[in-house]
């Protein structure tokens, strides 16, 4: 991108990063990043602990809003700089799926999925069919009553998925909406790994929901991702669609090991057989 | 329509209904406890004529004297103060994530306590410009800016760029509490013995210093406590899934942080300054009511306004009978009848949890 770009408004229709750095003393942990989130799209993105996958998406979730002199970079959100959306706004389009919850208080699973309604003032009616549908959409609806903290970590993970799809459930006229995933994966069973990407991929499509999904699975994200980015000590090293990206010389030196790929016997998409 | 959500508000409001209920009720029994026994009837009847809704004469003169000058404040005082302390304490605790939070924890008691005392010893030599400029809220003043102090300290020490770590503001507390006990130690060497026994009562926590006064210039603090902090309950419930979450969810959290946090200061320090130290109310009634409607702030805070009110109700109606005509400090019939209560709760808990 050159400087000639820098003064067009950016496509109206994206969540995109661009040039993005992020220095905390000395230690650079993003490096001129330039991604955009399509909506209709899944972008996983790939890469060895600490390369900045987490650290890029909490910048695109406003963590470090109040870090104005060790960021730069543009972040813009449907066509407005991100510093220039309101809260409220905001917490309409995005929705993020953090990592762990700290949740310890007894709240039941339905009211944690119902607090995915807080920004929105659809009235408790809606409010709790959305509740419901969500519930169901993640297979959690026999655990409505349940308390939270008595669930094991794939069951609160999804109850958690549940409360972010709540919380963008509808569009509300502020343009496409916008999914960030934290391995939403780490702690489910193979079954419910695939139900939560196989959902990720039906919000896109359906929904037009732009979804970023932080994955260590490269299986994962060479079935249900459309794009792929992948992060190497703070910069992106390569992005695109799968079959270009994802390439055994580009994996095996950013994973520091063997991987080779052959076409799936079934699926039209690579298979990673790393080891 | 979900059931469970539903079923959860519909005891909330059978709960509130209860509380209140049940606090009205004390209330007549509480003006009528004391030296001169009152009856139900007479209790009622005298509170209704003081308000002017019965006939003059509906109960003996001394009777109307009593309720009306001594016995009415006080239990006013202890409505006050209970639903105050009581409703900071679960807004504290949902704010740190930590139902241990209490206001006396994190320093707000300790920071308030020791402003007052030195008010109390210091008066009449060093702090009597102030004393005599802020004449009959110079207590209270003086206890709202050091809970608020110590607060704000307690916060700043935690706070890095990163945000507030809870952990280390309950550290903090901690250590801020062994300075201040420190300092109330020093304001006791060197008290008089009238001042001693003053502040030794008041260490103890007391609402025999009630009188109009105090009720009213308690009621203002009480009511924006009453009032503000139940507006900030939907934040607090974001605020319970992590800071950042609340964030995405649009909370904004600093403001959140902020406000509760002086809300607190505020009320701790008002109860603080008219009825000296008294624990227990914020730590032990938001508890028992999260483990019976859940930890929904909509319904935790006026929920523990009630419940706190009404506990230190009771506790003060001990406080002056068990050894009539002596009283026992209410600090430490709180502690008495909460500790093994809250003891019994935690092992009856674990039980039900650990199987």
């Amino acid at each position: 991108m050159n400087i000639a770009n820098r003064n067009i408004t950016s496509d109206p229709c994206c969540f995109s990063a661009t040039h993005v750095s992020l220095h905390i003393g000395t230690k650079v942990l993003l490096d001129r990043v330039t991604l955009a989130l399509q909506p209709g799209q899944v972008l996983a993105l790939l890469g060895p602990n600490g390369a900045g996958k987490s650290t890029f998406m909490k910048l695109l979730a406003g963590e470090f809003a109040h870090f104005a002199g060790d960021v730069c970079g543009d972040v813009v959100l449907n066509g407005r700089p991100w510093a220039d959306w309101p809260r409220d706004e905001l917490a309409r389009i995005v929705g993020v799926l953090p990592q762990h919850s700290e949740l310890a208080f007894p709240f039941s699973v339905a009211e944690v999925v119902a607090l995915g309604r807080l920004p929105h003032s659809t009235g408790r009616r809606r409010d709790n069919e959305i509740m419901q549908q969500a519930l169901k959409k993640v297979d959690g609806w026999h655990l409505r009553s349940a308390a939270y903290p008595s669930l094991s970590g794939g069951e609160k993970q999804r109850v958690q998925l549940a409360r972010v799809l709540a919380q963008i459930w509808d569009d509300t006229g502020l343009g496409p909406r916008y999914l960030l995933l934290d391995e939403p994966t780490s702690a489910l069973d193979l079954a419910h790994q695939h139900q939560t990407l196989a959902l990720a991929r039906e919000w896109a499509e359906q929904q037009d929901v732009a979804v970023l999904a932080i994955l260590h699975d490269m299986n994962l994200a060479a079935r249900y991702a459309d794009q792929v980015g992948l992060l190497e000590q703070g910069r992106l090293i390569a992005a695109g669609p799968v079959a270009e990206v994802m390439t055994a010389e580009r994996l095996t030196p950013l994973f520091g090991i063997e991987v080779s790929l052959m076409q799936h016997p079934e699926q039209n998409r690579p298979l990673i057989i790393a080891g | 329509m979900s059931a469970a959500i539903d079923l959860r508000s519909r005891r909330a409001r059978l709960a509130l209904t209860a509380l209140a209920l049940a606090l009205l009720a004390s209330l007549v029994l509480s003006v009528g406890v004391g030296p001169l026994a009152i009856s139900w009837a007479d209790s009622a009847r005298g509170l209704l004529s003081s308000l002017g809704l019965t006939a003059e004469n509906a109960v003996p003169g001394h009777m109307v004297v009593i309720i009306e000058s001594i016995r009415l404040p006080r239990t006013l005082l202890a409505i006050l103060v209970g639903a105050s302390l009581a409703v900071c304490g679960a807004a504290l605790q949902g704010l740190f994530r930590n139902p241990l939070a209490d206001p006396g924890l994190i320093g707000v008691t300790g920071g308030a306590a020791l402003a007052a005392v030195s008010v109390i010893v210091l008066g009449e030599s060093l702090l009597l410009g102030f004393v005599e400029l802020f004449r009959p809220y110079s207590l209270m003043l003086a206890a709202f800016a050091g809970g608020l102090a110590t607060t704000l300290l307690v916060a700043r020490i935690a706070t890095s760029r990163f945000g507030t770590s809870v952990q280390m503001m309950l550290l903090a507390g901690i250590a801020v509490n062994v300075v201040t006990s420190a300092g109330l130690g020093v304001f006791s060497f060197i008290a008089t013995d009238s001042q001693l026994r003053t502040l030794t009562f008041w260490t103890m926590g007391s609402l025999g210093g009630a009188t109009w006064q105090t009720v009213l210039a308690l009621l203002p603090v009480v009511a924006l406590v009453l009032v503000w902090l139940p507006a900030s309950a939907k934040s607090l419930n974001a605020m319970l899934l992590g800071e950042s979450e609340a964030r995405h969810l649009g909370v904004d959290v600093n403001r959140t942080k902020t406000k509760i946090i002086m809300i607190a200061a505020l009320g701790v320090g008002g109860c603080v300054a008219v009825s000296g130290m008294i624990g227990f109310v914020g730590l032990v009634v938001p508890h028992l009511v999260r483990m019976t409607l859940g930890p929904d702030h909509r319904y935790l805070l006026p929920a523990s306004a009630l419940l706190g009110a009404l506990f230190l109700l009771i506790a003060d109606m001990f406080s002056r009978t068990l050894m009539a005509p002596a009283e026992i400090p209410i600090g430490l019939i709180t502690a008495a009848i909460g500790g093994p209560f809250f003891i019994g709760l935690i092992v009856m808990r674990s039980r039900s949890l650990g199987g």
